[in-house]
């Protein structure tokens, strides 16, 4: 038990220095800003959100936009925090994405997935905390989800995630066959400002149980497959932005895994900070019944 | 149009017993409707640029070409004491630039003006604008905008109809 605390006392130590770090980096950002003028280049909300993965999207679902506020003359970049208290789990997930000239995205998160009293049950332990790393990178194709009002062609982006999973020995007795994966993906975003909304849908090829965090593949198969995410989101007014999202996965384990839904709120106060809520639906995860509650997220950016 | 309030029926369809299966489809297909008809408020760009006919009325969330000129001439101010954009129009002529900018926003709007300056590429070319200048000056005109107490739709109106001309205006 005190091992299980130092655990998670690590963890929240871990996510609270990766905030306080890019706080301090926005703020001395901000004051260099006032002399060079030289950063933060996007428009208020216009870089989305970090989603679970640490890549720019909305919570669940991938973007084609580069995270952080540097244009195609700079660099930006972004730190955040997410928890996501369910029924019978609680997911934390943690990051960092750096922006290079509005072209590529290098990400990293660090997922934890505490099994509280279901760990018990399944003779892991009370609290047993499944923690996957999640290496990512993106490159924007074509087209300006901002700039291209006149135009049908949406941003289009092509990315990466690398996961990898700290389970292993579990995971292989779950039935899952790997405990790393890529997932790649195609992401194509459009914000719509006449009609002050924001469409984006995403097709990745994954074999992740549950995003990774029960491993890859299964009895049920082992094959990369196509998985749609998909956000619709209304620009409510410069910085408060209200969406829903949707998330298919797939169920190797057997288990029933299902698909996972969100209905979002995101507050930008400012291009330095942002806090998005969520109602979230994940399904069904091993034990009966779906997987809802709140989904929560603070994000710094530069 | 998906409108802010169609949210919470997504949220209340979620809220019900965890366990039955019927609520998982009716929030998929409540999903999948409210995606559909999101795409469907979308229009065409070219169906946009009908809507507006050439009028007065097309102003009147402006406040008529009086309240445009008005909100254009705060909004020239305003690039003059923008760090950002403010070398650039340092020497500017405020009351030119003004009733250029006014007569580009009205006819842009679809209201009753016709646009008498030089073409856009023309103007800014050789001035090296780059694109956090260019959200610099969106920016400006954003809060130019709440200033003079204009409704976010028409807000994200204009800001639609200038997007584009980044093409135009940055890296000449
Ligand atoms: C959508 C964005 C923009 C629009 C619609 C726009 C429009 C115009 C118009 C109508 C004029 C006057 C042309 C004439 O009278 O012949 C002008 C001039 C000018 N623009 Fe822009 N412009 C935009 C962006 C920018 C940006 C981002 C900058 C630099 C930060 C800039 C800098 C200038 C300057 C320095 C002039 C000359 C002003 C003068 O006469 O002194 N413009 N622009």
């Amino acid at each position: 038990m005190p091992t299980l605390h130092f655990a998670a006392l690590l963890y929240s130590v871990r996510a609270t220095l990766s905030l306080v770090v890019a706080a301090t980096l926005s703020v001395a950002t901000a004051s260099a800003q006032e002399q060079s003028a030289g950063v933060s280049g996007k428009l208020l909300a216009t870089s989305g959100v970090s989603q679970i993965e640490g890549a720019a999207g909305g919570g669940l679902a991938t973007w084609a936009v580069i995270g952080g506020y540097g244009t195609v003359d700079q660099i930006g970049g972004s730190a955040f925090a997410t928890q996501v208290s369910l029924d019978d789990f609680r997911l934390r997930s943690s990051g960092a994405a750096i922006g290079f000239y509005d072209r590529f995205e290098l990400s990293f998160a660090q997922q934890a997935f505490d099994t509280k009293a279901v760990g018990a049950a399944l003779g892991l332990g009370a609290g047993y905390t499944f923690r996957q790393d999640v290496f990512g990178a993106k490159v924007r194709l074509i087209g300006d989800a901002v700039y291209d009002q006149d135009r049908w062609l949406p941003q289009i982006a092509l990315g990466l995630q690398h996961k990898r999973n700290h389970n292993g020995a579990v995971l292989t007795a779950l039935g899952a066959k790997r405990d790393q994966s890529t997932d790649v993906y195609v992401a194509a975003t459009k914000i719509f400002l006449r009609q002050r909304l924001v469409l984006s849908g995403a097709l990745r090829f994954t074999q992740a149980n549950q995003l990774g965090i029960l491993g890859f593949g299964g009895p049920q198969g082992n094959s990369h497959r196509a998985q749609v995410e998909g956000s619709a989101a209304y620009l409510l007014q410069p910085n408060l932005v209200l969406g829903i999202e949707a998330r298919t996965k797939r169920d190797y384990l057997g288990l029933g895994e299902q698909n996972a839904y969100d209905a979002f709120i995101a507050y930008f106060p400012n291009k330095n900070v942002s806090l998005t809520i969520a109602y979230v639906d994940l399904g069904k995860i091993v034990v009966p019944g779906k997987q809802r509650g709140v989904y929560a997220s603070l994000q710094f950016a530069l | 149009m998906l409108a802010p309030s169609d949210t919470p029926t997504i949220m209340k369809d979620a809220a019900v017993q965890r366990t039955e299966p019927r609520s998982r489809i009716a929030i998929q297909h409540t999903f999948l409707l409210l995606l559909f008809a999101a795409m469907l408020g979308v229009g065409t760009p070219s169906a946009q640029a009908q809507q507006s006919s050439s009028s007065e009325a097309a102003l009147s969330g402006f406040g008529g070409l009086e309240g445009l000129r008005t909100m254009t001439n705060d909004f020239v101010l305003r690039l003059q004491k923008n760090p950002r954009t403010a070398p650039f129009f340092a020497e500017s002529d405020v009351p030119k630039l003004t009733k250029s900018l006014t007569e580009q926003f009205c006819a842009l709007l679809g209201g009753p003006c016709r646009y008498s300056g030089r073409d856009m590429k023309a103007v800014h070319t050789g001035m090296n604008v780059r694109t956090a200048d260019f959200n610099a000056l969106a920016e400006e005109l954003q809060l130019a905008m709440i200033q003079a107490g204009i409704s976010n739709t028409e807000q994200y109106r204009l800001i639609a109809l200038l997007a584009p001309m980044q093409r135009d205006v940055v890296g000449r």
